[in-house]
């Protein structure tokens, strides 16, 4: 038994022979009065905003972080832990302003907005420590953004096309699609050369599950992290979550990669926000919201932009999205918003229940960025798709009058009806540029006005089917071309001949 | 915006600094008859002891407290007093000294915000999150 206890001795002093303690300084305060997930502390004469701090409890430390900072006392948010913290306690400053791990290997992961794992696949090995609080890149490191973010839903590819780096707002009531929207075009970005951060904010966590298990499914998660602050999490982690996001997506930007980052959503977040301000006793302004609301979303959505190529030439692509009270989009936070971003995709509840799905009005709907960021291809195609389905809605009050038209009217009346059908689209079923661009091609070159507008659906699938099988060729010509020659329009037509000598209709 | 306590016992100990005995006793007492009428009549330790506090800060004093496992010999005191002195800018320092067993060797130095752990205590808990690493 010696011989044992002389072993286990010899390795103890082998192990602790490198062991070199450490004397340490800290920075300490009291608590005055914790309570509603705010706590007030006396002494920290040196904490900077934003610190993160140490508040000792029996079980442990519990993170806050200092968001005022007044002359007498700090006013700490927990993070965390609130029953645990009591009045007295020690605080100890870290030195450190809130920052999160970041890197590679949150690719793939479901993390809360401090970093740490909540998927049960084990810990993270982060890359870098990034600050969740940044200044935006400035002017003169950007660079005008000209490279499409294909969605993969046509009515947004065709008419209100995005690019990468810029902010274009999903706005909407509840239950229209806007997360969907969002999740197709992850779903799209496979094999696009993209990496994706979905941070959902005050969501439901049983529709974060069904989220991503739809992206798991999708083979989204090679390229996905998702960042939740669930609806039962306290308020300062729904603040930070959208910030946490964006310096992940920073991390990537650094080096030069393309990010997509979905903000879900950010009405929950300046609610969140609002909570947070009432109890830190910053004076309420409209709506009770405090004063600096605008700031809140601002600092965040000019994070996300196209650098140039001294800076690595990478970007960050923002598509926040904003939940209106009875599509009032005149209130306070989507009019902030609405003037922050480079656009907004309107959905509208009248489109939706007419079964117009994606429930996108493109009249109110903009892309302030535009056909720049469209291939050539697709501009030449859907250049004036925008004004057709224009110019349809207004005619199609008038064909509720029935017969009297002239052939011109009901030619485009038709045409619209077909547009629209086009349009229509299913849910986790994103559209490859190449196929989008043969779509619009067929309509717009008269190509569908045989088919009865209730077959267009059908139509379409199956062409899509018809050319993936016998014309694959053709479809991977248009992908690496991005423009329409002579030459393909004609084995176009004809592929198009082709499937139609098989249908019935 | 209400006056704090802590600006009244300013203002007392600016206004008494400089004055004689009967002028300061009358300020003292008229500080007195105001916090009566703001309903702040009970908070007389309060205001000692912020006026004490401006006092030291003023003369450049601090309070620190050494706490240790056994009782220190002057020398080391005297050497713990003037890093102290030199770390925090005070010219004076007035020193508590504790003994406590918890610590079991080394010391803690703690004044103002800032406590200088140079504990064993402290060193053994890094050795056992060492090992568990």
């Amino acid at each position: 038994m010696s011989k044992t206890k002389d072993f286990i001795i010899e390795q103890i002093k082998e192990r602790i022979a490198d062991f070199k303690p450490s004397a340490k300084e800290k920075t300490v305060g009291r608590v005055i009065s914790v309570g509603d997930g705010i706590a007030v502390v006396s002494g920290l004469s040196v904490v900077q905003m934003s610190e993160m701090l140490e508040f000792k409890t029996e079980s442990g430390s519990v993170l806050g972080v200092a968001l005022n900072l007044g002359e007498e006392s700090v006013g700490a948010v927990l993070l965390g832990g609130f029953t645990e913290v009591r009045e007295g306690a020690e605080v100890e400053a870290t030195g450190r302003i809130l920052e999160v791990p970041v890197g590679p290997a949150l690719v793939g992961r479901v993390v809360n907005p401090l970093g740490n794992p909540i998927d049960g696949k084990g810990s993270i090995a982060a890359a870098a420590q990034y600050p969740v609080e940044k200044i935006a890149p400035g002017v003169i490191t950007r660079q005008s953004v000209d490279q499409p973010l294909q969605t993969g839903i046509k009515a947004i590819d065709a008419m209100i096309p995005i690019g990468r780096g810029q902010r274009e707002l999903i706005i909407g009531d509840r239950q229209l699609g806007k997360t969907a929207i969002a999740i197709d075009t992850i779903i799209n970005q496979k094999g696009q050369n993209m990496k994706c951060i979905y941070v959902a904010i005050g969501q439901k966590e049983s529709k974060v599950a069904t989220i991503l298990a739809k992206l798991e499914e999708a083979g989204a998660l090679d390229y996905t992290t998702v960042v939740l602050a669930g609806a039962s999490d306290p308020a300062p982690l729904l603040y930070f979550a959208p910030y946490a996001g964006c310096a992940m997506a920073e991390y990537f930007l650094d080096q030069g990669e393309d990010v997509l980052i979905v903000y879900d959503d950010l009405s929950k977040h300046a609610v969140a926000y609002r909570e947070i301000a009432l109890l830190l006793r910053r004076p309420p302004g409209r709506e009770a919201y405090p004063g600096d609301v605008f700031y809140l979303h601002s600092r965040l959505l000019e994070r996300a932009c196209r650098l140039n190529k001294d800076y690595g030439g990478g970007s960050i692509t923002a598509l926040p999205i904003i939940e209106t009270q009875a599509g009032d989009n005149s209130a306070y936070i989507p009019t902030n918003v609405i003037s922050i971003t480079d656009g907004q995709i309107y959905l509208e509840p009248d489109l939706f229940y007419q079964g117009v799905r994606p429930a996108i009005n493109a009249g109110l709907s903009v892309s302030r960025v535009g056909s720049t960021a469209q291939i050539k291809a697709m501009k030449k195609v859907a250049g004036q798709l925008r004004l057709e389905a224009a110019q349809y809605r207004e005619l199609a009050a008038f064909a509720q009058f029935g017969s009297d038209l002239d052939a011109e009217t009901t030619a485009k009346l038709e045409r619209g009806r077909r547009l629209f059908e086009v349009f229509k689209q299913g849910q986790y079923a994103p559209v490859p540029v190449a196929e989008q661009v043969i779509m619009f091609w067929a309509l717009t070159s008269g190509n569908l006005d045989g088919v009865p507008v209730d077959k267009i659906g059908e139509f379409e699938s199956g062409f899509r089917h018809f050319l993936n099988v016998s014309h694959s060729e053709l479809l991977a010509t248009l992908s690496a071309q991005g423009a329409l020659n002579d030459e393909i329009i004609a084995s176009f037509q004809s592929a198009i001949e082709d499937y139609k000598g098989t249908l019935n209709y | 915006m209400s006056t704090t306590l802590r600006q009244y016992a300013r203002a007392l100990y600016e206004i008494t600094r400089d004055q004689d005995k009967a002028a300061a006793k009358k300020s003292v007492d008229r500080t007195f008859e105001l916090l009566q009428s703001k309903g702040l009549g009970a908070k007389g330790a309060e205001l000692l002891a912020e006026v004490e506090r401006l006092d030291n800060e003023a003369q450049g004093r601090i309070t620190a407290t050494l706490r240790s496992a056994h009782r220190l010999d002057e020398e080391v005191v005297e050497k713990i007093e003037k890093m102290i002195r030199q770390r925090s800018g005070a010219k004076e320092v007035v020193l508590d000294k504790v003994i406590d067993k918890d610590v079991l060797g080394g010391i803690i130095v703690s004044y103002g915000d800032t406590i200088l752990d140079m504990s064993l205590a402290t060193t053994v808990d890094q050795l056992v999150e060492e090992i568990k690493n």
